[in-house]
């Protein structure tokens, strides 16, 4: 198995610093400084970002943050021997130090994590255990009888991610409204953005997460805004095609969905115009572009999709002083971890993807000298099963998840890392845990980061109160 | 090597000095001579100052006195020495084997009896050999990078080989033996020589030694197959190996680059060649051959049949427009790129044809009353590469009314096919909607799983795949990753060109539903399987669902993709994969919600919706579905369970069969779902099992209202009222004659439903319709203005990137949630407060907005030479670019069923008006023609009015 080397991720991590440090004419260098200096010249210099990185189809917590106390890692092993290569041998486990240690018991990353196990001993990082969407909290007892609300259509892609992204009062595909749209909706209203179109951004196409009421989202990919061709040049015959363009493009409609769709065709022309002159260039003069990744199951080097999504998010947020925002949250997936067959090298082809963006973020905000001002965090439909079937696994429910930033209290767990074994409270069957912390929490607790009062928050978050008098889970201080 | 003599040697030299003064005197006459004079008794010289190792030389006695013996020292080394060379008494000198070091030595000379006397003396350089070139090996060689032997004799320490010229780095392995790394880039005939070094540098004999050139190969491979028409270009890439120089010189039947007749060919940059064909096919034969021929070898060449095609006609008007039936008339044809030999359809019959010109025809109809009040006219161009242009439609006086207006059979059509033509709106409007059903009712489907065999054999770059090579036919069809491009091609090819049309409409939307993508690894290796589970679902879209359902779930591509293929049963630590049981039910059955038969949901007491089922059915429904995987013929081995890829070759495969059942990995533990128990049972029963369980879903009273509902979205309106869904599900139920899922009487049912139908109701309600998925926008206008493909292989590809595709491509979503969810509202949007679904919503953001209005673009301004592999010649629509108004009403009914606004037809008439027409160049009236349609064209299309179909 190919395990990275550490020592390498950090000469990689600081040669970088090095050339952006050691060459005075670097215009990457003098461009995010005047960029830095820019942003505090700001009339709202307290500048903060939001990163969700969804991770599609269901991350295998069990396999991403590891017990290895003697009791557990055998259960852990155990469990996991039904299926090739789940069961990783200690000595490739990246053992992880708590500053506050957790019910006596010692942890590790999947092997794969190398990035987050660098994030983590620097304090950057902090775990978040076994979280996932509930209404109120449950015992297994209560999960059989049905005697506690419970979020619909539990282990359903669909419905779970959307319980996730929009915090279902009811839970499922009932809500259209994500909580980081809902967010972005009070962060309007409190005027810290001069000009909303660019408070919510996503990578990913259209992400309930970011779906306000009366906020809507933006998305970017890596090429940038791009404009309609029909109105940069002239038409077929001249210009005479061009103005009408323009004129058919912003026409009252009679029909409802003519209507919403030539919102979404002004939204664009608009945004582009910013954008064009705002974003930071991918690479020389910009934002650096990313390493590849050495896949482990072809040993060969790739593109890292989910760094190339992150690169677009730091270059809009370099160009911020541009957009007219104090506050941003940003979507980006990654997908696709619905490991049911082949997880051995699925899940460590994503996860290394995962460990190497997140480093690699970081490292940027850091340059932008706002490391300290933009959190990232991890969020997926569910976790996986502890058994496996005999090539993966199948759809959980709790999971654990990364936080990841300067504000961040890091290289600490927060929550209950449950049990593992068979048959232990939070299991419901083959491993699938209840949640001991909430979504809502989780949510609520980085919300309150972002400036939202308790009071806001409670009504962003209507289950908030459900899960005692402090629901704060204390990650970011 | 050290002079021992080094002193006297010094004081030598000065009576050397001394010595020849006295010669010198002696000369000029001086009379002072005396036996003290040098050289009295001791002068010697020599005819040469230097002289080569081994040489001898002998020594001139000058002395003045006769008869005195010498002796001779060589650097005062009495006889001299190995090292210095000896010299005898008689003066001989022989050099030595070796330059000794300084290379100078002095030969003096002395009475012997008289030792005494001043001696005589003479400097010699001794010098390295001229080397001698014996052989080089190899003796030729070809050309690279070679390692050279030359033998001979008299090399030196140092020696250097020369190659053409230059000094080349050589290893000195002996006097006789010399190796060199020669470098000879070029063939041809080259000298070497060897050079000894100094002192007395000199060159060896040469040689001539012949580089021959290398083994030159050619790969060619054509891009966009190997048929052009007129004037158009194709390329072929051109892999040459074995030679630096991969110059190319290319002939086109013999002629050195072509010429106007058989067309030309010039090699590009990047190595590949571009053919652009005449502007009239050759004759005798449409097919040329093309010979690539290497510089560097020209004895090696490959040749390329091209078949040059006629053009593809543009009909643009015809004289008269109005006929009557049984009575015969002369009709002219006006438009372009007419052949002789071209000939005038009728309704699609070949009529009487006159040759014009390359832009009139006339030709004799006789139209027989039909009860059409159309005709269609076409031209067809003949052989090479026979087409027809677009239709005409005119005018036929008849007596039996149209069954609705023409804006009408647009609208049905939108909903029913990818795209109607001016044709087949006149014929549902004239014949009605039930016999334009069962027409497309009763044709076969098109399918394109032998298509993609057979593009995928024909371009693989290897060596055709004996029959019994297992392993060969398995890297072709199941193992191949990089042709998936010919499934997408040949989608299109049907999508834009087959008459099935509404089988093709609803095969389409199932893809939508019974999700399967090429996004998946193991999909996307087996082109055939993947173009397989396509027909499919086209086969069985007028069949029965029950069948479809069945074929669906026994199909190997959905096996890989939802993890039902080789699904174990499970033991003490492994439960079986519950992929496909929580996705059948889910997304292709019953849904998470119980519903009413009108598609609402049903509400518990506290006014909750009720889900269909929970966990525990689909673990009881995955035990179900364990035991299935390949299915190889006649195996008795077990080998498919774990093992594709053995039975596959030239029309057969097992990516091709439904999947096996393999009892021994077949749960047998109770198994319970929906209601249903299956007992555990000590013999395992797969397909007894799974009929239970499909069974099952299909009698389940959520099926018909959670499939119809769909099926009417996809078709019809994200909206339908809830008595709509009734009513579709109530056929779908008991389609007349108590058959359960009766694909054709459902499909009737949506299409000719009141709430589909009623043109006035649904243009005024602004809630009514859907938005147009950008695939679908595409393919209205390919077939709207008949769309052809340049090169006949409907080369687009997949078109799902947002920023330079359509955002979209079939088989290649995403996830199994498809490009956009059927319950999707878009949020934060004027539609979210009604609580009306938007699905086609989910795909539609500020990046896909303007990727479409580009990739539009970009199609519609293609023509016969340049752009898109398809592209439409707008004929009817350029005989009506002189009246702006004519041709934009004309849009308005092929695209927009005619409910285009008066503000939009305004806008768009205005921009057509403000292109000119100039007078005089016909090339220019054409193109300001094209302009004006194209503008027409687009400005429709881009217009957010077009994008709701209602």
């Amino acid at each position: 198995m190919c395990k990275h080397d550490h020592t390498r991720r950090q000469f990689l991590r600081t040669a970088s610093f090095a050339s952006m440090a050691g060459v005075s004419a670097s215009p990457f260098l003098i461009g995010l400084n005047s960029m830095a200096a820019m942003a505090q010249n700001n009339t709202a210099p307290d500048y903060k970002a939001l990163v969700c990185v969804f991770l599609q189809g269901g991350n295998d917590g069990h396999g991403t943050v590891i017990a290895t106390d003697p009791d557990s890692y055998a259960a852990f092993v155990q469990a996991r021997s039904g299926a090739p290569g789940l069961a990783y041998p200690m000595s490739e486990l990246l053992p992880i130090t708590l500053q506050t240690p957790q019910s006596g018991r010692t942890f590790a990353l999947n092997p794969y994590l190398t990035g987050v196990q660098n994030l983590f001993n620097a304090g950057r990082a902090a775990i978040v255990a076994n979280t996932g969407t509930l209404i109120v909290p449950a015992t297994k007892a209560q999960v059989n009888a049905s005697s506690v609300p419970l979020p619909d259509s539990l282990f359903s892609h669909f419905d779970q991610t959307a319980a996730w992204q929009a915090i279902a009062s009811n839970g499922g595909s009932a809500e259209r409204v994500g909580w980081g749209g809902a967010v972005a909706d009070l962060i309007e209203g409190m005027n810290m953005n001069s000009n909303s179109m660019f408070t919510c951004i996503s990578t990913a196409g259209i992400a309930l997460f970011l779906s306000g009421q009366t906020s809507f989202q933006l998305n970017c990919t890596p090429a940038g805004p791009i404009p309609i061709g029909g109105l940069a040049q002239p038409l077929f015959g001249g210009p005479a095609g061009t103005n009408a363009l323009n004129s058919i493009l912003s026409a009252t409609e009679a029909n409802l969905f003519a209507q919403e769709y030539e919102v979404v065709i002004q939204r664009s022309i608009q945004a582009q115009a910013t954008l064009a002159t705002s974003m930071l260039p991918a690479g020389a003069g910009g934002v650096p572009n990313p390493t590849q990744f050495l896949d482990p199951t072809s040993n060969k080097l790739m593109d890292n999709p989910l760094a190339a999504s992150l690169q677009t998010v730091a270059r809009i947020i370099g160009g911020r002083a541009g957009l007219g925002v104090t506050r941003q949250i940003f979507y980006v997936q990654l997908g696709s971890f619905d490991t049911h067959n082949n997880q051995a090298q699925l899940h460590a082809t994503l996860l290394t993807q995962l460990g190497e963006a997140l480093e690699y973020f970081d490292g940027l905000m850091t340059s932008m000298g706002i490391g300290n001002q933009v959190t990232t965090f991890t969020a997926s439909d569910f976790g996986r099963t502890l058994t496996s079937n005999s090539n993966g696994t199948d759809h959980g429910w709790g999971s654990h998840h990364f936080v990841v930033g300067g504000a961040v209290q890091g290289q600490n767990m927060y929550g209950q890392y449950p049990v593992i074994g068979v048959n232990q409270a939070n299991d419901l069957g083959a491993g699938r845990l209840i949640p001991t912390t909430s979504v809502d929490q989780y949510a609520g607790t980085l919300a309150k980061w972002f400036g939202l009062s308790d009071g806001q928050i409670r009504t962003v978050l209507p289950n908030f109160g459900n899960f005692g008098s402090s629901p704060y889970l204390g990650f970011m201080g | 090597m050290r002079n021992r003599s080094g002193r006297l040697y010094t004081s030598t030299r000065a009576l050397v000095f001394a010595s020849l003064l006295g010669v010198i005197s002696l000369l000029t006459g001086c009379s002072n001579f005396s036996v003290t004079n040098p050289g009295y008794f001791a002068a010697i010289s020599s005819t040469a100052t230097t002289i080569r190792v081994n040489q001898q030389l002998q020594i001139v006695n000058n002395a003045k006195i006769t008869g005195v013996p010498l002796t001779f020292y060589v650097n005062g080394i009495a006889g001299g020495n190995a090292e210095l060379g000896t010299i005898d008494s008689n003066g001989l000198y022989t050099a030595p084997a070796i330059v000794p070091v300084p290379n100078n030595i002095t030969i003096t000379s002395a009475a012997t009896t008289h030792p005494e006397y001043p001696p005589g003396s003479l400097a010699l350089g001794v010098l390295n050999p001229i080397p001698i070139l014996t052989s080089v090996t190899p003796t030729g060689f070809s050309e690279g990078v070679t390692t050279v032997t030359v033998a001979g004799s008299q090399f030196v320490y140092g020696a250097q080989i020369s190659w053409n010229g230059t000094p080349i780095t050589t290893t000195f392995v002996s006097s006789t033996q010399l190796v060199a790394s020669i470098a000879a880039p070029n063939p041809g005939t080259f000298p070497l020589l060897v050079t000894n070094p100094n002192p007395g540098s000199a060159n060896s004999a040469t040689a001539q030694v012949k580089v021959a050139p290398g083994q030159v190969a050619f790969q060619l491979q054509p891009q966009t197959g190997s048929d052009v028409r007129v004037t158009n270009s194709i390329n072929f890439g051109l892999t040459v190996t074995g030679t630096n120089n991969t110059g190319v010189t290319l002939a086109i039947n013999g002629v050195a680059g072509g010429n106007a007749q058989v067309g030309t060919a010039v090699s590009n940059a990047d190595g590949s060649i571009t053919y652009t064909a005449p502007a009239v096919v050759p004759k005798p034969t449409n097919v040329v051959q093309m010979t690539i021929t290497s510089v560097d070898n020209p004895a090696v060449s490959i040749n390329q049949n091209i078949s040059v095609l006629n053009p593809i006609p543009i009909l643009t008007s015809a004289t008269p427009t109005t006929f009557t039936p049984n009575q015969s008339a002369t009709v002219t044809l006006t438009g372009q790129d007419f052949i002789t030999g071209a000939t005038v359809l009728m309704n699609g019959t070949q009529v009487p044809t006159q040759f014009g010109s390359a832009t009139t025809l006339t030709a004799t109809v006789n139209p027989t009353e039909s009860g059409n009040n159309f005709m269609d006219l076409q031209v067809q161009n003949p052989s090479p590469g026979p087409a027809n242009s677009s239709d005409l439609i005119v005018d036929l006086q008849s007596t039996t009314p149209p069954a609705m207006s023409l804006t009408d059979a647009s609208r049905f059509l939108q909903q029913a096919t990818f795209g109607a033509t001016d044709a087949d709106i006149h014929n549902v409007s004239q014949n009605g909607y039930q016999s334009w059903l069962n027409a497309q009712f009763a044709l076969p489907p098109t399918t394109i799983e032998p298509g993609v065999e057979q593009a995928v054999i024909l371009n693989s770059l290897n060596p055709p795949c004996a029959a019994s090579d297992v392993k060969c036919n398995a890297a072709l069809f199941v193992q191949n990753s990089s042709d998936e491009n010919y499934v997408q091609n040949a989608f299109w090819q049907d999508a834009l060109s087959a008459d099935d049309e509404l089988r093709q409409r609803v095969q389409h939307a199932l893809s939508e539903i019974f999700v399967i993508s090429g996004t998946n690894a193991s999909v996307q290796s087996m082109p055939r399987g993947e173009a397989n589970y396509y027909d499919m679902l086209g086969t069985d879209a007028f069949g029965n669902f029950r069948t479809l359902l069945q074929d669906v779930t026994l199909n190997p591509m959905m096996g890989q993709w939802l993890n039902m293929l080789g699904n174990d049963k499970g033991n003490a630590t492994t439960d079986p994969d519950e992929n496909y049981a929580r996705e059948v039910m889910q997304l292709f059955t019953v849904g998470l919600y119980q519903l009413n038969n009108d598609g609402t949901q049903k509400l518990d007491g506290s006014g909750n919706p009720i889900p269909t089922y929970s966990n525990t059915d689909v673990m009881g429904m995955a035990a179900v579905f364990t035991g299935f995987s390949w299915q190889i013929p006649g195996d008795t081995t077990e080998a498919g369970w774990s093992n594709c890829c053995q039975y596959v070759g030239t029309g057969f495969g097992e990516e091709l069969l439904p999947m096996t059942s393999y009892p021994d990995h077949h749960s047998t533990v109770e198994k319970d779902f929906l209601g249903v128990t299956i007992p555990a049972s000590s013999n395992p029963d797969p397909n007894g099992d799974l009929k239970i369980a499909l069974d099952t879903l299909f009698n389940h009273p959520n099926l018909p209202p959670f499939f119809c509902r769909q099926l009417i979205e996809h078709l019809v309106t994200s909206n339908p009222s809830p008595a709509y869904v009734n009513r579709v599900a109530t056929v779908f139920e008991d389609d007349g004659t108590g058959t359960r899922g009766n694909m054709q009487a459902v499909i009737t049912a949506i299409l000719t439903d009141s709430e589909a139908r009623t043109t006035s109701a649904a243009v005024a309600n602004p809630q009514y319709g859907k938005v147009r998925e950008s695939l679908l926008r595409y393919t209205e206008w390919a077939r709207a203005f008949s769309a052809q493909s340049r090169n006949g292989g409907y080369w687009l590809g997949s078109t799902e990137d947002p920023i330079y595709g359509l955002g979209e491509m079939t088989l290649r979503s995403p996830t199994v949630f498809n490009w956009f969810a059927p319950n999707y509202i878009p949020s934060g949007s004027s539609i979210w407060p009604t609580g009306l679904l938007g699905p086609e919503f989910q795909m539609t953001n500020v990046t896909t907005v303007v990727g479409y209005l580009n990739y539009m673009q970009g199609a519609i301004g293609a023509n016969a030479t340049s752009g898109p592999d398809v592209f439409a010649s707008y004929g009817t629509e350029l005989g009506l670019a002189s009246t702006p108004t004519a041709l934009v009403d004309r849009l308005n009914l092929l695209l927009m069923a005619g409910q285009m606004s008066s503000t939009l037809e305004g806008e768009i008439v205005s921009a057509v008006g403000a292109i000119d027409i100039p007078t005089g160049d016909q090339n220019a009236i054409n193109a300001a023609l094209a302009a004006r349609v194209q503008t027409a064209v687009y400005l429709t299309l881009a217009s957010p009015d077009f994008t709701a179909q209602q």
